[in-house]
């Protein structure tokens, strides 16, 4: 076996090329990132998409401008990073009892609704199936909803008879942010939940809903000159809040007008069959 | 963590059972109408000033600690909740509503919860007017009755109603029967009647409450005042031989300002009287006995302003 041999020179040559390489490569990459992180951007970050008169549903993957009417046929996630403006005037219409986006979890029953006796939970709208068959709003971004007084913004169910639980709920979540004004919220689950201290709601109308009208849980949201009607629960539902709650009138609500720390009530948790 | 919302310059409308929502079915599960609701319902470790705000109807502001009560019940639970932290109610105004419940499960008042510089307004239950706090007034509308629309505001035993006489229309009591009105929160206040005995006894009763009553009892020319507490222990305190005759309308006026009593027959003093275990509170009534028919009509209370 014959093995190929290098002079000594012929070596040493080879080791000056390929140290000299090495280190051009490793002043380019150095230079590279310098530049990157030196130098003004050059590229310019993308211009909100105009939204007008279409469906939507999803995740909203860059800045959005809603105007017209929307017809949502999904769940609606917004994520970090990400805001969603709708213009004065807008209508944006659920499905009503439909969810092509399937997702959703179990909402924490309220324990008034189990029934000892057959030992089943009476309320269907906090299942699993109830949320994935019907649109929710997530909001980890922000979203701005800032309607006038004559071209007020309006979420609202798209059947021609709608009722209290055709789209399931509509949340500004912890990390998320938001002012919704001049808005009408209807014919859902749940109200808007103000789980984000970075959040208000102002000259809102909020009825025709299930549970509570309007939410605050572990946050510190502004609620202000809203209208609060029709309601199944409370008109104002407040866990471990430091919630401003003023100038709202509050009419027609089943178990309440503004309850504060109904802890137990909403730990999912399930009672025992002695209990009530 | 506890809550330290700020609820100010509300209204909070909590309708009567009839303007309540209509049900709502999902699936089989109804929301059944509110049978009375709560304007402001506060649980547990919270800290929450209440402020300026106007609450109609329902049952006004409740303090229940459901931690606690449902660690009691079902030990479920682990946290128990001591109550609240603090809860200022200041300055709103309770138009018709229950006014302010914070008692606990056994009866006490939870502590750290100020009231001051609100206006009940014609509350009718669920407040103690003597823990209501310091610097609050309690009104009452007055309450005025001819008949001539109905029995509105009265509960009426099964041997009343409204009787005509010519063109004016009474109240008719017979038999061992009562007809109430009024609230049990009603303390001072100048209440006036007139009446007609048919036959048999009457007690005209005021200050009626689970506590008892003061009652005057009214027969063929004789007159007797007495006060029943606790409910059952019945004492009389003063007899009075007086005018009164069948089939004649008489005039009555009650005068009755914290601890003293004055009524007058026909515009004349029939009883004044200082009662040093004074019946503080409650509501009016007619309490027809056995064999016995009156007619009633006119009845006029005043409520007198209270500041606590």
């Amino acid at each position: 076996m014959r093995l190929v041999r290098f002079s000594g020179r012929a070596l040493r040559r080879f080791r000056k090329y390929l140290s000299f390489a090495l280190t051009l490569i490793v002043a380019l990459l150095v230079a590279c990132i310098i530049y990157y992180q030196i130098s003004p951007r050059t590229t310019i970050p993308p211009s909100p998409v105009k939204v007008s008169d279409t469906t939507k549903n999803g995740r909203i993957f860059r800045d959005e401008i809603w105007s017209g009417t929307i017809i949502v046929t999904g769940d609606i996630y917004v994520p970090e990073g990400v805001t969603l403006t709708i213009e004065p005037g807008t209508i944006v219409y659920m499905t009503a009892h439909n969810d092509d986006q399937h997702t959703g979890e179990e909402h924490v029953k309220d324990e008034l609704t189990w029934d000892p006796e057959s030992e089943v939970w009476k309320d269907l709208s906090a299942t699993k199936e109830y949320t994935q068959s019907h649109i929710s709003w997530s909001i980890e971004g922000t979203i701005n909803a800032v309607g006038t007084l004559d071209k007020m913004i309006i979420f609202t169910s798209n059947s021609s008879f709608p009722a209290h639980l055709d789209w399931d709920h509509f949340v500004i979540e912890p990390k998320g942010s938001g002012t919704l004004k001049y808005c009408i919220f209807e014919w859902m689950h749940a109200g808007p939940a103000l789980q984000s201290t970075d959040s208000a709601i102002s000259q809102c109308i909020v009825r025709h809903i299930f549970w509570g009208g309007i939410h605050a849980y572990g946050a510190s949201p502004v609620i202000e000159n809203n209208l609060i009607e029709d309601i199944g629960h409370e008109g104002i539902d407040t866990l471990r809040s430091s919630a401003k709650i003023r100038h709202n009138v509050i009419k027609g609500t089943r178990t309440g007008g503004i309850v504060t720390d109904m802890q137990v009530m909403m730990e999912p948790h399930r009672p025992s069959k002695t209990t009530h | 963590m506890y809550s330290n919302a700020i609820i100010s310059n509300n209204k909070l409308i909590q309708g009567k059972h009839e303007d309540d929502p209509k049900p709502i079915t999902y699936m089989g599960y109804t929301l059944d109408k509110g049978s009375g609701t709560t304007g402001i319902l506060l649980m547990d470790e919270v800290n929450v000033t209440i402020v300026n705000n106007i609450l109609s109807g329902g049952f006004g502001i409740h303090y229940n600690n459901v931690t606690k009560t449902f660690a009691i019940q079902d030990g479920i639970h682990g946290a128990v909740a001591e109550g609240p932290v603090h809860v200022e109610i200041k300055d709103n105004i309770f138009n018709g509503s229950g006014g302010i419940n914070y008692l606990d499960e056994s009866g006490k008042r939870w502590k750290n919860i100020e009231i001051s510089g609100n206006m009940f307004y014609n509350v009718s239950s669920s407040l103690s007017l003597e823990n209501a706090g310091l610097d609050n007034i309690i009104v009452f509308p007055p309450f005025i009755c001819d008949f001539e629309s109905g029995s509105t505001g009265w509960i009426l035993g099964q041997e009343w109603g409204i009787e005509r006489e010519d063109d004016n229309a009474v109240l008719d009591g017979s038999t061992h029967s009562w007809a109430i009105a009024g609230s049990i929160s009603w303390s001072d206040y100048n209440f006036t009647t007139r009446f007609k005995m048919i036959n048999g006894t009457a007690h005209i009763t005021f200050r009626l409450s689970d506590n008892g009553r003061y009652y005057l009892g009214i027969r063929e020319n004789y007159a007797y005042f007495a006060k029943e507490k606790p409910l059952g222990s019945h004492f009389i305190i003063e007899e009075i031989f007086t005018t009164i005759e069948s089939d004649t309308w008489h005039a009555l006026r009650l005068q009755i300002n914290e601890n003293n009593i004055q009524i007058f027959l026909d515009d004349a003093p029939l009883v004044v009287y200082a009662d040093d275990d004074p019946l503080l509170y409650g509501s009016i009534g007619f309490e027809t006995q056995d064999n016995s028919h009156f007619h009633f009509d006119d009845i006029n209370v005043i409520v007198i302003p209270k500041h606590t």
